[in-house]
């Protein structure tokens, strides 16, 4: 979508979609929702300004921004394959492997337990879920006859799971937990994602809001991007709100960037709403490419304390 | 490679296409042969992962229909693997009579339907890619030995191989047939986790292949080497030197925008721009499907129109477009409603049968699209050594990136991250690796900024560059560098 003012101009990507046939259109809804979403467009095009913070805030992102952090920032560095180093030519590898202290220096180094690697705060937990009906990243056995079943990748703010097909986990020395995917059958079955999700909390979207003396409220983004290790990660809001004195005002906020490392991001999360709404998306990795659907949504979440650009 | 010598392919299918569709009712047709073999050795940690092969003859049917007094066409497409005569009477008829429950798409407006008899001549098969694929495991063991002997710990990489032949015939009697072949490799050496180099190899011309492998893993095991120990960079206004890698990167996707489709789709920062300065006397850029060493090279494009070169930037100045011939009359016509009668864009020989976005592994054609084949910029003047000696001002040599995205691709505006290594240039000499940067820019603003051309040209073509680019190192100055916060 692309909304033109006299001044500006702001463009929206939007996924929709499911694990459905023809009667997804009706359920969906999906001419509302298009409406809906132009509008908030013009919105932003017409109302949005700079701001400029000059000291850290706190950030209340929704469900499709906190969908896009969890799979870039928790979702890929999960994935068995770049650990191991075998995507480092093409979708890269994952800090992870320094975390998990899978090298011998890095052991020494950081003196890690790998039963113990806490890496966010305690209120995240991180699910991958394929067996979410109508969703789409939907499926009950995965491309290497594995049944599905969520896995927990962040449980109360630890490592907790990797997303693992039968080759990697073997090299973990462990058993397939189903995230073997393949985009056709002249593709390798490879570790992946499905519908990757902060899980869901205790607070209503008021009450994170509540809490909050200024912020900004991100509902959606434009531009991202994170380093092939999936460390230091960078988000634009495109519809945001200043949050003053615990509540959302109609101030529409232009553009405000978060730049953060997984580590930062993860720890800065100190409430989470107890809804959840998704998005579709497709994830592109390996070679030759192998895209597949997936959804990225989840609840709203609070960043406390964060640097907004 | 056996199979590629063209003893499948038979003219007859072509023909049986077309005449089968025409008789069952189609206004418009073309008929694609594909007969290829595609090989691929992907290693990582040093060695071996997979060795792949794939193999495919199939045949790409395009139909339209123009009901009668109306704008627009009803289009359809039908991809037949392993054709035979039976099939294609079968299958074709069917295809013809579901168009009738199709809705009219505004933006086909037909193909060409000019008459051609000759078409370029071109050398664009390398009979030696037939063996290539049983030399493939002993190149990719002399890059690693190599990039390791230039200092790396491990080393991952990628090596492609294509042979591919193309017959085609339209309902206008236009096509023919050719043949085509490359090779293309990735090597990303490791000298430690965080410390990386990157090269790449894109030959048709396999002549002393071994060897060109062998420099390229050197190359990146030297690069991986001098990135070791690397500091945190510093955010904030540096000029810029980038590899043909990154450049082809970041200005191919300011070049994308001169495909009439992203412009109509809003996602062109060239829209309005035509005939306006945009870059530096220096900048010129051509479509060009006639290099011999370009990947993406051909005779006639999936119209059947000869192909030839279009300008796209000429002496820093935005003069054109790619079309096929449904974009050029759709664009005609824009001109008109806008009392611009002297502006009459014909086909740049852009025509492909393609698909849009991310669609899973088939690479079926849906529609009929302007696409490029190989963008050339051409060369300037400078050395790299030279572009690095008269840095005065703090300038970050940039090696390679990925994850280009934009904030608004109306406006130009992005950033991408910097990969493998990166160093800070001081006072005309590389002063030392740095890491933790990305780089935010505009495309437009970039563009004007150019301040050096290489004066030697490299084909770029890897995960993050899809259209082949031949395009020198190039320095641009004042450019804005973020940091994460920790």
């Amino acid at each position: 979508m692309n909304a033109k003012s006299k001044n500006d101009k702001e463009q929206r990507m939007l996924g929709l979609g499911g694990s459905y046939g023809w009667e997804w259109i009706e359920k969906e809804n999906v001419e509302e929702t298009v409406i809906r979403e132009s509008e908030k467009l013009v919105d932003t095009v017409n109302k949005a300004e700079r701001i400029d913070f000059t000291e850290p805030v706190d950030v209340i992102v929704g469900p499709e921004v906190s969908g896009i952090m969890a799979h870039e920032n928790v979702g890929h560095p999960s994935e068995g394959d770049r650990i191991m180093g075998r995507e480092m030519a093409q979708a890269g590898g994952s800090f992870y492997r320094e975390l998990l202290a899978l090298d011998k220096e890095d052991k020494q180094k950081n003196n890690i337990d790998q039963e113990e690697v806490k890496i966010g705060s305690d209120c995240v937990s991180v699910i991958d879920d394929p067996t979410i009906k109508g969703s789409p990243g939907f499926y009950l056995y995965d491309d290497e006859c594995v049944e599905a079943r969520p896995r927990y990748l962040i449980k109360d703010g630890q490592l907790n799971e990797l997303l693992l097909n039968r080759e990697f986990a073997a090299k973990f020395d462990t058993c397939s937990n189903g995230a073997a995917r393949s985009a056709g059958y002249s593709r390798e079955p490879i570790p992946r994602m499905s519908n990757t999700f902060f899980e869901p909390g205790e607070h209503s979207k008021e009450e994170l809001v509540e809490d909050v003396d200024k912020g900004v409220l991100i509902e959606s983004f434009t531009e991202w991007n994170i380093d092939d290790r999936r460390y230091h990660s960078k988000y634009v809001g495109l519809e945001a709100y200043l949050i003053q004195n615990g509540e959302v005002t109609e101030k529409m906020v232009k553009r405000p960037a978060l730049e953060m490392t997984t580590p930062s991001l993860l720890r800065s999360i100190d409430g989470i709403s107890d809804d959840y709404e998704y998005r579709m998306n497709f994830c592109g990795k390996s070679d030759p490419m192998q895209p597949v659907s997936v959804s990225t949504g989840g609840p709203y979440l609070r960043m406390r304390e964060v640097r907004v650009g | 490679m056996n199979t590629m010598t063209g003893k499948r392919y038979e003219s007859e299918v072509l023909k049986t296409a077309v005449n089968t569709a025409v008789r069952s009712g189609a206004d418009e047709v073309i008929a694609k042969l594909v007969e290829e073999k595609k090989h691929q050795v992907r290693f990582s940690n040093s060695s071996i992962d997979v060795n792949k092969e794939w193999e495919s003859y199939h045949l790409d049917v395009f139909i339209s229909k123009k009901p009668r007094l109306s704008i627009g066409s009803k289009i359809d497409t039908v991809t037949i693997q392993n054709p035979s005569q039976e099939k294609i009477k079968n299958r074709v008829p069917k295809q013809v009579s579901h168009l009738d429950d199709l809705p009219k798409i505004k933006l086909y407006q037909g193909m060409d339907e000019n008459t051609y008899t000759s078409y370029p001549s071109m050398d664009l098969y390398d009979s030696s890619i037939e063996e290539f694929h049983r030399k493939a495991p002993n190149i990719v063991k002399t890059t690693i030995d190599s990039a390791e002997n230039a200092g790396a710990e491990n080393v991952s990489g990628v090596l492609h191989s294509r042979a591919s032949k193309i017959g085609l015939l339209t309902s206008y009697g236009n096509g023919g047939e050719y043949r085509s072949s490359h090779c293309r490799g990735t090597i990303r050496a490791f000298n430690d986790k965080e410390s990386s180099g990157q090269s790449i190899v894109v030959k048709k011309d396999l002549s002393n292949i071994e060897q060109k492998f062998e420099k390229a893993g050197q190359k990146a095991g030297q690069l991986s080497k001098r990135s070791a120990g690397a500091e945190e960079g510093k955010s904030g206004n540096y000029d810029l030197i980038m590899t043909p890698t990154v450049a082809a990167n970041i200005f191919g996707n300011l070049i994308n925008g001169t495909n009439p489709i992203m412009m109509f789709a809003g996602m062109s920062c060239l829209k309005g721009k035509m005939n306006e300065k945009i870059g530096p006397e220096e900048l010129t850029v051509v479509d060009d499907p006639i290099i011999e060493e370009g990947l993406n090279s051909r005779p006639f494009d999936d119209e059947g129109t000869s192909s030839e070169r279009t300008t796209l930037i000429g002496n820093g100045e935005f003069k054109g477009l790619i079309h096929n011939t449904s974009t050029a009359k759709f664009w005609r016509l824009k001109n008109l409603v806008k009392f611009k009668f002297w502006r009459r864009p014909k086909t740049t020989s852009n025509s492909e049968l393609a698909q849009m976005g991310m669609t899973g592994t088939e690479q079926n054609p849906r529609t009929l699209l302007p696409s490029p084949s190989n963008y050339r910029f051409k060369s300037g003047s400078y050395s790299l050594d030279e572009m690095i000696s008269t840095s005065s001002k703090p300038t970050i040599y940039l090696t390679s990136n990925w994850y280009t995205r934009f904030t608004n691709m109306s406006e130009g505006e992005f950033s991408t991250v910097p990969r493998d290594a990166m160093f800070l240039i001081e006072s005309g000499e590389v002063n030392k690796p740095i890491k933790g940067l990305r780089l935010k820019g505009n495309l437009l603003d970039m563009c004007k900024k150019i301040e050096a051309l290489g004066e030697e040209l490299e084909q770029v073509k890897w995960w993050e560059v899809n259209t082949p680019t031949f395009i020198p190192y190039i320095k641009v100055r004042d450019c804005n560098f973020t940091k994460a916060s920790l």
